[in-house]
Formats: structure tokens, sequence, C-alpha cells
């Protein structure tokens, strides 16, 4: 009985596998013993199907990953450049009105006549109208 | 029994699963959903950094564009004092740098304390070496400092400013809301070392830069007044003065000049009395000048002509009281026109009695008296000209030669300008315009000029006022122009001092060229020696009118003031 059931089960389980003609023939047990040996004859020819989709998607992440972190570091260096150049647009606008003040302070009257004096440069006593 | 038990546990590890999970899911819908607003709060607090972005106080310029105040960015110091990790040695590396002595210097940065100042608005150098020295709990942030770069150039006029940038007197008071402008707001995320997160979350509120104002001041004539008045204040002795050059057309005022001065990059060494805009705040009693409304009145009315022959003597007796000429002299017989030209106090007050009260007051506030004249400028004192039913029975007299009423050296100058424009009332200003954020030019609007005496009147007291620098008889030889016909007079007033007179007030006021008036000049000296307006006040008027005049011609030759496009372009 047993070895009937032994029989026909790798008759029901295993008849589709007869590619495996070396085990099938040579085993002096069948069945169930067998069938856990049998399952990876099954896989090589899953494999390069499976091999061909993951490699291309792991590829395909890797770039898309490897992009975004390039793309964060090129938006964080703009962005630091961009704080770089509105600090010193405001550095240079405020050297502008510094010397707006000081070409002020230069051409004030009071110190244009204290320089013409200084110069030696004197009121005229006496005006004379040309017309 | 072994299924039995089997299942206990596996119901007991699903009832644990449920449980956990029910104490997972309760915990997420009290984070989500109830305590959502306040955790998203919390951490937004922790991210999110608001910045003030100040707003940069606007400039006030010359006429011609030119700086009279501006603000730029400096460094104030500031300690952390938890921060700081050897107090002995900082301050001691500090004082120096910042003038201060050490002992309060550490007592500050030994305080219990998070924020305390060391030094505000420090020069670019000091801050320099401050951020050298890179003390621990020391640090530097950005203020906004007003600069006066002309100095005491119109100080008066131009104001000054708080430790806050806050307006405390002159136009700087008056515009501070204007000049001001609106602060803005930066929200940015930052990280743990405080960067700014590229990507984050930010916001920018613009801040909107305060107005500029430009002055229809001229600096070169504002300079010359100025000098003028130093000079004067030298050779006479005057204690304080004041001057006042307008272009009677349009009212502008080319020169605003008080004596004494003050440097506003140099406050704390002033004091209040120097910091007033004397021709706008302080009442006097006009004198003589005054006999030019009451001529204009006069003539207006048909009471008198120019020609008139009229028999003067030295007094006259008003309201009991007696009124006196300058000088000692017989009965004259002068025209009316010479009884102005010789400031002669009885032939005046001998018109005025034709006049009457109510006339004389009508016309003395038609020329602007006894009410503020509108200029832009605060605390304008409006004189104190009283309604005839509280006149006594010497103030016919007394008024109609300017005393028992006062004035302010701006509302005399402005009576002058109303004579040289033909009779024309018209506002004094002194903004040309203001300068937005968007560059535009906007021009102040005034009320339209109203006639208060017919131009031929005004003509009339022109001629007269050209007789009191040009004839022998008149008072204001001195105030003479080369070149130039000069309408003017004289006025030397007794000063109201508390319980009578004390001392003089000295104003020469006129305009030239008189046949077409270009300029208005009004010079009050007080109390100079010798206290003759003639021989003190028209000489400074003499001075700073030819200058002026100068001035005007030189600018006729070329473009003195730029236009609105360039000027707003100048000043951004």
């Amino acid at each position: 009985m047993a070895a009937t059931k032994q029989a026909a089960a790798p008759a029901r389980h295993y008849a589709p596998l007869p590619e495996s003609p070396v085990r099938v023939v040579t085993s002096p047990v069948p069945a169930p013993r067998k069938a856990p040996s049998q399952r990876p004859a099954s896989r090589p020819a899953a494999r390069p199907a499976r091999r061909s989709r993951v490699l291309p998607s792991v590829l395909l992440a890797g770039v898309v990953v490897f992009g975004l972190v390039l793309l964060n570091i090129y938006l964080a260096q703009t962005s630091f450049a961009l704080s770089e150049v509105q600090s010193k647009v405001a550095e240079e606008r405020s050297r502008q009105r510094q010397l707006r003040s000081e070409v002020a302070q230069a051409e004030s009257p009071a110190t244009v006549s204290q320089m013409a004096v200084e110069l030696g440069l004197v009121v005229p006593v006496q005006l004379q109208q040309l017309d | 029994m072994a299924t039995k038990s089997k299942s206990i546990r596996l119901f007991s590890l699903l009832a644990a699963l449920f449980v956990g999970f029910g104490i997972v899911a309760t915990r997420m819908f009290w984070l989500q959903i109830v305590d959502s607003s306040r955790l998203t709060e919390m951490a937004a607090a922790q991210r999110q950094r608001t910045l003030i972005v100040p707003a940069q106080r606007g400039s006030i310029l010359a006429s011609d564009g030119t700086e009279l105040a501006i603000s730029v960015d400096v460094k104030t110091v500031f300690a952390d004092p938890h921060q700081v990790t050897d107090p002995g040695r900082t301050a001691e590396a500090l004082a120096p740098v910042l003038d201060l002595e050490v002992g309060p210097l550490l007592e500050k940065i030994t305080r219990d304390s998070g924020f305390v100042y060391l030094a505000r608005k420090v020069d670019e150098s000091v801050a320099a070496q401050v951020a050298q020295l890179q003390l621990p709990g020391i640090h530097l942030v950005p203020e906004s400092k007003r600069l006066y770069p002309a100095g005491s150039l119109a100080s008066q006029v131009v104001g000054f400013v708080g430790t806050e940038n806050e307006g405390l007197g002159g136009l700087e008071y008056m515009y501070d809301d204007l000049l001001t402008g609106r602060d803005g707001k930066v929200m940015v995320e930052r990280d743990p070392l405080g960067r700014q997160i590229p990507v984050g979350e930010s916001s920018v509120k613009e801040a909107i830069s305060g107005s500029d104002i430009i002055l229809t001041l001229d600096r070169q004539i504002q300079h010359e007044a100025e000098a003028a008045l130093e000079r004067a204040a030298e050779r006479w002795g005057a204690g304080s003065g004041s001057i006042v050059v307008m272009d009677p057309a349009s009212r502008e005022i080319l020169a605003m000049a008080n004596t004494p001065a003050f440097d506003p990059r140099d406050l704390d060494s002033s004091d209040a009395q120097s910091r007033r805009n004397r021709a706008v705040t302080d009442l006097y009693e006009p004198g003589s000048v005054t006999k030019v409304v009451t001529a204009a009145a006069g003539l207006e009315s048909r009471v008198t002509s120019p020609a008139e022959r009229m028999r003067v003597a030295d007094r006259l007796k008003v309201g009991g009281k007696v009124f006196k000429d300058s000088h000692v002299h017989p009965v004259q017989e002068l025209s009316f026109a010479e009884v102005i030209q010789s400031s002669s106090n009885v032939g005046t007050i001998q018109v005025a009695q034709r006049l009457g009260e109510e006339r004389l007051y009508e016309y003395l506030r038609r020329f602007g008296f006894g009410r503020p004249t509108g200029i832009d400028f605060p605390a304008e004192a409006s004189g104190i000209l009283p309604e005839p039913s509280q006149w006594w029975g010497t103030s016919l007299g007394t008024i109609s030669i300017g005393q028992s009423f006062a004035g302010t050296p701006i509302q005399v100058a402005n009576a002058f300008a109303t004579l040289a424009a033909g009779g024309l009332a018209a506002e004094p200003r002194l903004i040309k315009g203001t300068v937005g954020a968007d560059g535009v030019v906007e021009a102040p609007e005034h009320p339209a000029p109203q006639r208060v005496i017919e131009q031929a009147t005004a003509r009339q007291v022109t001629d007269i006022l050209v007789g009191v620098t040009e004839d022998e008889i008149g008072t204001g030889s001195a105030a003479r122009v080369p070149g130039y016909l000069v309408a003017g007079k004289t006025g030397t007033a007794q000063k109201a001092s508390e319980g009578g007179y004390s001392g003089y007030m000295a104003t020469f006021a006129g305009f030239a060229p008189a046949d077409n008036p270009r300029l208005v000049v009004s010079v009050v000296l007080d109390d100079p020696n010798p206290i003759l307006a003639g021989q003190t006040a028209a000489v400074t008027f003499q001075e700073v009118m030819e200058f002026a005049l100068r001035r005007l011609r030189s600018s006729d030759a070329g473009p003195m003031d730029t236009d609105s496009t360039s000027l707003a372009a100048a000043t951004r």
C-alpha cells in the first residue's frame, strides 16, 4: 500500500517534469524525498527572465535616487549661492549709501568753502555786473 | 487539550495585537486629529524662523538732490553674558576697541541676562576689530544709523532722530511716518545648524522703504544765510537771529537759517534753544516792517496816496499815550511815501487813524498775521493778533507800527512775498516733493493763491519801498545791491520781556529785483548793537540778497534743479 502510494505519487506530482531524466531513472527511491531536490531543477529555466527584469529596475532606481541626490545638492548649492548673492547685494547697497553720504559730506558748502580758504581763495571785495 | 491551549494562545496573541494596535491607533488619532494644530505649531516653531526686515528710512534731500539726511547700515555690539567664558579677559580686550572703561564693561557682560548692549551703531572699523577678536558671547547685529552729511546745514529745518531712528525734531519729526516706511518679514525653514533648508517653506513680505523728501532749500544760499547770521552775531553781538530766503512766485523757501545752530551729528552737546527753528516757532513784535501792511491798507482803501502831502510832527497822542518818531524833529511836510521811507511812526499812525481798527486788523490778517502761514513744518506759531474788540485805546497806534502784536519771521517774509507777488497771498513751502518706493515724485498740494490787494496797490507800495533803500530819506540804504533795485523796509522794535520791554529786535525784509521780484529775504536779529536795523539787519540782508541773486543768475545760465525724473533716479 505504501509502495503503491510511493509509486503513484511521482506519477501524479512529477509527471510534468520529464526534463530531469537522470533523476527519474537513477533514483531508487521515488517520490516525496526526491521532490524537494527536484524543485531547484526547474529554476534555471526561470532565472534568466527574472534577472532581466530586476537588474534594469535596480539600475533605474539607483539612477533616480542618484539623480534626486544630485538635484538636492544642486538646489542646496543654488540656494546658498543665492543667499550669498543677496547678502552681497545688501552689502553693496549699504556701501553705496555710505559712499553717497561721504560724497554729500565732501560736497557740502561748509567743506567746499573751508577747502577754498585753505587753498587761498578769497571772496571778491567788489563785484561788477557785466550786463 | 493541546488544541485548546493553542487556541487560547492564539486568542491571547490576537488580543494583545488588537490592544497594541488600538493603543497605536488611539495615539495616532490623538496626535493627528486632536492635538494636531498644537504639534504642528511646535514643529514649525522649531524649524521656522521669522526675521523682521527693517525698512530703510527715507532720505531728506536738498533741492538739487544732495543728501541732507541719509540712513546707512552700521553694526551694534552686544553680549550674551551666558556665553561669555572669560569675562575679565573679554572686558580687557573689548574696552580699548569700544573706547569704554573695563569696569562698566565687565559689569555688563557678567549680568544675569541673555542680551546686553555694549556699544550701539559703531563705526565700520570698530565693528571689524570686534569681529576679529572672536570673543565668545560677543556678537554684532546690523542696525540703521542716521547720518547728516552736511553737518549743521539747515539742521533746525531737517531736524534729528533718536536712537531708534524715530523723528524727534524738524521735518524728521513731522514726516516720520512717511520717512519710516514699513518693515518686511521673511519666514524661512532652517536646519539645526541654522542653515536655510533649500527646499523648505519660505515666505517673504518685502520691506517698503520710506519715501525720500526733496526740500526746496538751495544748499548754497542756505550756507550763505547761515554764514551771514554767524557774522552778524559776531559783529553786533546778536544773541540769536533768523533769515528766510523765498521765491515769491512759487513761495518755495530757498533758505531758512537760524542762529545759534547745532550739529545733528553731535546732538548730545547741543541744547534745546539751538535746535529750534526760530523762523517758524518764535514770536516777536516785528516793528516798522508792519508799516508796509498799514501802507498797503491805506492805499488800497484810498485813504491816502503815495504823493499825498502830510504834516508830520515828531510826536502824537493816541489813547492817552504819546507816540514819538525815532528822532526829534520839527513839524515836517512829507509825502506819504516819505512817511514810510523815513519810517515815521507819527505819519503812519495818522493814516491808521483814517483806516480804523477793523480795516487795519483785516489787512493784517490778509497779509498773514495772527494765523499760521501753513508752512509744512511742525509747531508753527500762529502769532498774536487780538481782534479789534479786544484792542485798547492805544492799540491802533501801536499795532499800526508793529508793536503790541506778535508775528514770526516766516510771517514777515511771507507778507513781503505777498507784496512781491503783486498782492497774491499763498502758503510758503519747504517740501518740493516726495519720492516713494516706486520712484515716482509727488508734489504736495497747496491751496491756490488768494488776491489780498490789487496789483496796482502792490506796485505803489513797492515803489515806496524802493525809496527806502535808494532815496536819501530812506532808512535802508545799507541794503542796496549793486545792479539791482531793492524794495525793503527796516524795523527796529522793542523786545517784549517779562513785565515790559527789554532790548530791541532788528528786522529788514525786502525783495529784488523790485521790478520783477525773484527773491524775498527777511533778516531778524535779536538785540544787536547798534540797535538800528538799518545798520545791522539791512547789512546782513544785503550780503544774503547779493549772494542769492548771483546764485540765481548762475543757475539761470545752467540747470540748477534737476527735473523730477532725474531727481527720482538720483535718489534711488
